[in-house]
């Protein structure tokens, strides 16, 4: 109780020990607590050597408070430090020992076994064009192929082919025909080129002059040059040629 | 940490490229719209601690060629890949993800799909089921984009309700408010004409340069996305070094249908060094034509000068509020004038600012959902420029500020390194095919920075390019002892010639190597065997296994197709036991055609050589890239 108060901890996980580490432990089977109290009335009882069993019975971030009749707390802090506890420190003497010193440390929060991952890889080297790579740390990443299933690798539908009479609109005033076309729901059969028509171009939709932006699917004059009515349209040689 | 605001949708993008930000800054519009509270933020500014205390959230991100997430969100995705994280930390998230992929690439969308997996491992609740983009389909991203908004906007209205006097929106109006991030203002001009420079135009590359430092700084500012404080050390892309072209070499046969160069830039001062499997970034040069062009088609004076300010804020952390730039510089430097197609947004602002009947018409057609298709058909798939699109709708006026926020951007040009540096000091070599061809109307497209090299002059008065290094996605392994299978076609042989020059090197120097066996497919021996006497040379100094080091398969010589693949069939006992021997493997080439056929071909391997049953050769290659053995390059 006195002890409990004096650490300022509840009385659940609170071992008081007089007896070895090894006694102990073996009575307690493997339990481990997070307070735990030696005392001792025996000198150099908690020499490193007889501190080794007690990381046993301590908590990961736990306490042990050790306390024998010896002079030196510093003695008793190295005890601890070598036996693999840290924050080793001089504590309060528990009330009705004046003659006893008393120290304190923790175990670490740390498990033994616990593994942690260095990272090995070097930086990425800073970008020829001066961007330099981001510097974020190798942490474990899920494997980004596992994101896809089966059916996501599979290819697409085939891209529908552009048919050149996809294009739905006839020019008011249609007179290549598109418009009659259009109206029945046939595709519109486009009109040929003559040279008739290069050397006296005419058209009554008033479309096909003003260039591909205003002419139809089906106009003759497809990639041909703006024109002005009747007057000749000079062309390059193969234009007229059939594809090869 | 900053805590986010309660009740308000949080939109994040993990980009490579600047498409997954275009489509968050989208969503940003789109909930503007209909008032909702948002902040769109990039998934390289955000910590997972962060996204623990937002309620919605909205993430777009792109899955680039090896399905492994954006660069820019790799510190994000490695910290959410902890095994340590709760798997309740997100339990008060609820979201929706939106992948932007390829078909083009093996593993489509892997990234949007692992991003949904893991944040619902993490306690996260999906809004709605992820939306999987893909470019190959007609419309591009849009088309899978314009139905999975019109969803996440119908789910999500009863976590936002409107005020009651405040009309719904439909779920398909894509339409927009423009509010403008900027705000440029024309300077009196006060040298009467007579500007900096001289009278016949030419543009100062550092003055470009500059410009577009300033400009990028400013926008940093506005986004509060810290750059770093004292700048990057060496070349990088706000400040590139201006690399000599030292050699510019026609390696294809005159009568070959492809026009591939041999490049040697010159790097001596610049402090540029780099791993063989690196990329040297190009950064595009305009020409000064097409530049005026624009500024001619803006009705701004070619050498006036502008003040580009964030509106309502004033200087904070040091950072600029506001720049004075010449306007043609900024132009210059930021905006890609004759190169990449627009996106849609571009539209949806002309839309919005045009007047004349026929413009708005057709303008408001390409921007909704409707006219998604036609537009991609005319923009997109015909290659068209931002000076063509402004051209085709002459009477549009268009204020600079808008072309600096919708306009497409300049973009550097990546090519694996072809050299070692230890090699050839002072010297970055490139193996680069011309880009020519013709668009489905028939019109000549021709690649940028290759069309430029191609007619560029290595001479002292030629060109001064401006250049840097990314880095690239293979490497060689540390040990030298570990045998190398290198398997390319056409120019994906550019990074193997890194690879081999460094391993000849450090054997000179009397280290021990594995040998190297290199698998090259190209059309012909006299056509396109690039380096031909290079790997011969190597395969008798032993760098590549004197027996079975260098093999090639040509398509067009002979009787019969020859590819790679034909090649790895037939070694496919001696392939298997260096695998076994602990070999890496690499491939290198055109996404479409070679890697997805190297993959079935190494599958195909294993199955037969080990023997095993194909799906567990399937995961035996699997297990090999995940174990960092198997790289593919592809582009």
């Amino acid at each position: 109780m006195q002890v409990s108060q004096s650490l300022g901890t509840p009385l659940e996980s609170f071992l008081v020990s007089t007896a070895s580490a090894a006694a102990v432990s073996d009575h307690l089977k493997g339990r481990t607590f997070s307070n735990v109290v030696s005392l001792s009335g025996r000198a150099g009882f908690h020499a490193s050597g007889g501190l080794q069993g007690f990381t046993a019975l301590v908590s990961p971030g736990g306490r042990l408070l050790v306390q024998e009749p010896t002079g030196s707390q510093d003695g008793l802090c190295k005890a601890l430090l070598l036996s693999g506890f840290v924050n080793a420190r001089a504590a309060q003497a528990v009330a009705g020992h004046p003659t006893q010193s008393a120290a304190q440390a923790e175990k670490p929060a740390w498990q033994t076994g616990a593994k942690s991952s260095i990272s090995l890889r070097k930086p990425a080297p800073l970008k020829l064009n001066g961007h330099a790579a981001p510097a974020i740390l190798d942490d474990d990443l899920i494997d980004e192929d596992d994101l896809l299933t089966e059916e996501d690798r599979l290819p697409p539908p085939a891209a529908v082919t552009c048919a050149p009479n996809a294009a739905k609109k006839a020019c008011k005033n249609c007179t290549c025909g598109r418009a009659e076309a259009e109206a029945e729901g046939k595709p519109a059969a486009p009109v040929k080129l003559t040279q008739d028509m290069l050397d006296n171009p005419k058209t009554n939709c008033g479309s096909c002059q003003l260039g591909d932006a205003f002419r139809c699917a089906s106009c003759p004059y497809r990639g041909l040059p703006k024109f002005e009515m009747g007057k000749k349209i000079e062309l390059p040689n193969d234009f007229l040629a059939v594809d090869a | 940490m900053q805590k986010l605001q309660a009740g308000s949708l949080l939109i994040l993008h993990g980009t490579q490229s600047g498409n997954a930000q275009d489509v968050a800054e989208r969503i940003g519009r789109e909930a503007r719209r209909r008032y909702l509270r948002y902040t769109v933020k990039s998934l390289q500014d955000l910590s997972t601690d962060e996204l623990a205390t937002a309620h919605f959230a909205v993430v777009v991100v792109s899955t680039t060629g090896q399905a492994k997430l954006p660069a820019s969100t790799k510190a994000f995705w490695r910290s959410l890949l902890r095994r340590s994280l709760a798997p309740d930390l997100y339990c008060n998230l609820t979201y929706g993800v939106f992948g932007l992929g390829d078909s083009g690439y093996q593993n489509f969308n892997t990234a949007a799909k692992k991003l949904d997996r893991r944040l619902q491992a993490l306690g996260a609740r999906p809004l709605l089921p992820k939306g999987l983009a893909d470019e190959q389909q007609p419309g591009g991203y849009d088309a899978a984009l314009d139905p999975w908004l019109a969803q996440l906007w119908t789910v999500l209205r009863p976590h936002f309700p409107l005020p009651p006097d405040v009309p719904q929106l439909a779920s398909g109006d894509t339409s927009v408010a423009l509010d403008s991030k900027l705000c440029c203002t024309l300077l009196p001009d006060i040298t009467n004409g007579t500007a900096n420079g001289s009278h016949s135009g030419l543009m100062d590359a550092a003055e470009v340069q500059a410009a577009s430092r300033a400009f990028h700084a400013l926008e940093s500012a506005a986004t509060s996305h810290h750059t770093p404080a004292n700048g990057p050390a060496g070349p990088c892309p706000d400040s590139p070094f201006m690399a000599q072209l030292l050699s510019n070499e026609r390696i294809t046969a005159t009568d070959h249908f492809q026009d591939v160069r041999h490049l040697v830039f010159g790097t001596a001062g610049s402090g540029l060094t780099w791993e063989p499997g690196d990329a040297l970034a190009i950064l595009p040069r305009q020409s000064d034509a097409n530049v005026h062009a624009l500024l001619h088609r803006l009705g701004i004076p070619a050498f006036a000068r502008v003040r580009i300010e964030l509106p309502g804020e004033s200087s904070h952390d040091g950072q600029p509020a506001s720049i004075e730039v010449s306007a043609a510089a900024v132009v210059a430097g930021v905006v890609d004038v004759a190169g990449s197609s627009p996106r849609r947004f571009l539209f949806e602002v002309l839309a919005q600012l045009a007047t004349e009947e026929r413009e708005v018409d057709r303008l408001q057609y390409f921007a909704s959902p409707e006219g998604r298709d036609d537009l991609h058909t005319y923009n997109q798939g015909e290659g068209r420029t931002l000076l063509e699109v402004l051209d085709d709708f002459k009477n549009v006026v268009i204020p600079l500020e808008w072309i600096l926020q919708a306009a497409p951007r300049l973009k550097p040009r990546l090519f694996s390194l072809a050299s070692a540096a230890i090699c050839h000091p002072g010297e970055a070599h490139v193996c680069a095919a011309v880009i020519d061809y013709q668009t489905p109307h028939r019109r000549r497209k021709r690649g940028i920075v290759t069309s430029w090299l191609a007619g560029a002059y290595a001479s002292q008065q030629g060109p001064r390019v401006p250049i840097w290094i990314e880095p690239g996605s293979m490497h060689l392994p540390v040990d030298p002892g570990v045998p190398l299978i290198l398997i390319s076609a056409g120019t994906g042989i550019a990074p193997f010639r890194a690879f081999l020059e460094h391993r000849h090197s450090a054997r000179k120097q009397g280290q021990e190597m594995a040998p190297c066996y290199l698998y090259f497919g190209c059309r012909g021996h006299a056509a396109d065997f690039y380096y031909a006497d290079q790997w011969k040379q190597y395969q008798q100094d032993g760098v590549l296994d004197r027996d079975k080091g260098l093999r090639i398969a040509f398509s067009r010589d002979g009787p019969a197709k020859r590819y790679v693949t034909h090649l790895i069939q037939e070694d496919n006992r001696n392939l298997w036991q260096l695998i076994q021997e602990g070999a890496n493997i690499y491939v290198a080439g055109s996404a479409t055609k070679l890697a997805q056929s190297v993959l079935t071909a190494l599958e195909l391997l294993v199955a037969e050589a080990a023997p095993m049953p194909n799906a567990a050769a399937q995961k035996y290659v699997r297990q090999l890239e995940a174990g960092r053995r198997y790289f593919v390059e592809a582009w």
